[in-house]
């Protein structure tokens, strides 16, 4: 059990009769950016916090790091930085009194911790409000200032619930920058989110949950591998383009919606589209604008299986 | 224990709330720097007035219903204020043992309100001596009466503590711990003793067993008990209901 950050065995937890999270068998590996993916009430921020030990489960077992949850709670906070889904935070202290704070209750002596949260705000982009109030902080800068008291005690492992939540694009785009900043830095993170699109761009490992249940779960490049696609086009002149696609074997269809040339491939032939449309684009002197799948082969795999109530 | 202990401390003293109950334990001390209403001179009659006074204000005052009100309200808001906000899952997410926040938590909130009652008691030794006019003999000979009425004090605001952070674990949401821990005490103190059967329902208020507390120090104190005992059942029963808090707190789980 010691290889994985996070692993759990038949997690289930009930509230009355109804179980929001059943028989979730959850692996992390060490060092991986782990998107926990599924619609709202699918029971992500439950999951979480069973693994940070503010609930427990009805039955089965968490292990983090190899060591038991709740049992070895202490011992497993240690390597563990929690970002809740709703930022959490003393609304009478400073900003700058609160990341001091964590970091200690993070076992930071009194000095090292007032080092670690100028650096944090620094690094988080809160610097100037250090004497600000928490009451006074905008959702965006309270997530921020959450994010920095989860970084607090150098974890080995980041859970984030559903971390960019309040963060603007641009704040999004930051966002997820230092993520991968800190998974370069060898980090395990364990993100929650339902936007497809954070996770296909964080995350090399995926684990995909509804109505409490792990439905896929492994490498986002093993997953998405067989998946067939609709692909994108555009090209300076779209109708020599589609005159040429229209009787290749590898297409099963191709029309223009709104300037852009949709093909839907046959999977089977779908190698020949990508050597053969590039050479006819060269050879008739076209200039190329557009190619990309229509939809990520992540957001396909989901849309399989969820029929409805999917955002993102 | 210590950051929690230090941050909590610093959060109550800089509390508004702290702020105003300041005003409110001071206002006997105030009252008698304005009229101090000394019956002659001298270090007797000096240690007799104190006694006095200590004997009507601590059980009818500070240690009666608006004191304990005041323990209440401190106390209450430590722990359920933090569950009904849900930073308690912050403290879940750090290194820190349940007994520890429990304990820093606990000392900084009585931290607090040794400073609250006990500048209003300082005061009163500091000045008597003046009216007296028994100088620094008299702050010597009231060194003692001091002692007896900050322990017993102490004893009281650690029970008064402990049954507050014992019901906000159970409560949950710091207005109904308050009102919950204020009526168990009104119910004990004015309520249950009135069942017939009850001998000497008076002596089971705390500003009474404030009074026992009170003779290992004070003469001619017309109450039965002993001292030590007193405050040894005070003390066990604290110990006893954090315990039971600590013990809740493991098994508690905090969803919102």
């Amino acid at each position: 059990m010691g290889d994985y950050a996070i692993e759990t065995v038949k997690l289930t937890k009930f509230f009355g009769k109804r179980s929001i999270v059943y028989n979730l068998d959850l692996r992390v590996p060490r060092g991986v950016v782990y998107g926990f993916l599924g619609p709202n009430g699918a029971g992500k921020t439950t999951t979480i916090k069973m693994l940070t030990g503010a609930l427990k489960p009805t039955y089965g077992e968490i292990k983090i790091f190899g060591l038991e949850m709740p049992r070895e709670r202490v011992e497993i906070m240690k390597k563990v930085g929690y970002m809740p889904e709703k930022p959490l935070a003393y609304e009478d202290m400073t900003v700058f009194e609160f990341l001091t704070y964590m970091g200690r209750l993070s076992g930071l002596g009194k000095e090292e911790a007032k080092v670690k949260a100028r650096e944090l705000m620094a690094y988080t982009g809160i610097g100037r409000l250090a004497f600000n109030k928490v009451k006074e902080l905008s959702s965006g800068q309270r997530q921020r200032l959450s994010f920095a008291s989860a970084l607090i005690g150098d974890p080995e492992l980041l859970i984030l619930d559903e971390p960019t939540s309040n963060l603007d694009p641009i704040g999004r785009i930051e966002f997820i920058g230092k993520v991968l900043e800190l998974a370069k830095a060898g980090k395990t993170v364990f993100l929650s989110s339902h936007i497809v699109s954070e996770i296909e761009r964080t995350c090399n490992y995926v684990g995909i949950i509804k109505d409490g249940q792990m439905i896929e779960q492994g490498r986002v490049k093993d997953l998405t591998r067989f998946e067939s696609n609709d692909y994108d086009v555009v090209v300076s002149d779209n109708s020599q383009l589609i005159e040429f696609l229209r009787d290749k074997v590898y297409v099963r269809e191709v029309w223009e919606d709104e300037g852009i040339v949709r093909v839907h491939l046959d999977e089977r032939f779908a190698e020949k589209f990508f050597t053969e449309v590039p050479a006819f684009i060269a050879e008739n002197g076209l200039a190329l604008k557009l190619f990309k799948p229509h939809t990520s082969p992540l957001e396909r795999i989901l849309m399989k299986r969820f029929n409805e109530g999917w955002e993102g | 224990m210590m950051p929690v202990f230090e941050t909590e401390f610093l959060r109550l003293l800089r509390s508004r709330k702290f702020k105003l109950l300041f005003l409110v334990t001071m206002f006997p001390a105030v009252i008698y720097l304005l009229n101090p209403g000394a019956s002659g001179t001298g270090v007797e009659n000096l240690r007799a007035g104190f006694e006095a006074l200590f004997t009507d204000l601590l059980p009818n005052y500070w240690l009666g219903i608006i004191g304990q009100l005041i323990v209440v309200i401190i106390m209450s808001d430590l722990i359920a204020g933090e569950i009904d906000r849900g930073t308690i899952r912050l403290i879940l997410a750090k290194p820190v043992r349940m007994s520890e926040f429990l304990a820093g938590k606990f000392l900084a909130g009585l931290s607090g309100l040794v400073i609250l009652f006990g500048i209003p008691y300082a005061v009163i030794w500091f000045y008597a001596p003046l009216p007296y006019d028994a100088g620094f003999d008299g702050v010597r000979a009231l060194a003692g009466d001091f002692g007896a009425v900050m322990g017993s004090t102490v004893v009281v605001l650690t029970f008064l503590g402990a049954l507050s952070m014992f019901l906000a674990v159970l409560v949950k949401r710091p207005l109904y711990t308050t009102l919950a821990t204020f009526g168990v005490l009104f119910l004990g103190q004015f309520i249950l003793p009135q069942i017939p059967y009850i001998e000497h329902p008076e002596r089971l208020t705390l500003g009474y067993q404030a009074l026992v507390m009170l003779k290992a120090s004070f003469e001619n104190l017309n109450v039965v008990g002993t001292p030590w005992e007193t405050a040894l059942a005070f003390l066990l029963t604290s110990v006893g209901l954090l315990v039971l808090t600590w013990f809740l707190l493991l098994r508690q789980e905090f969803p919102d």
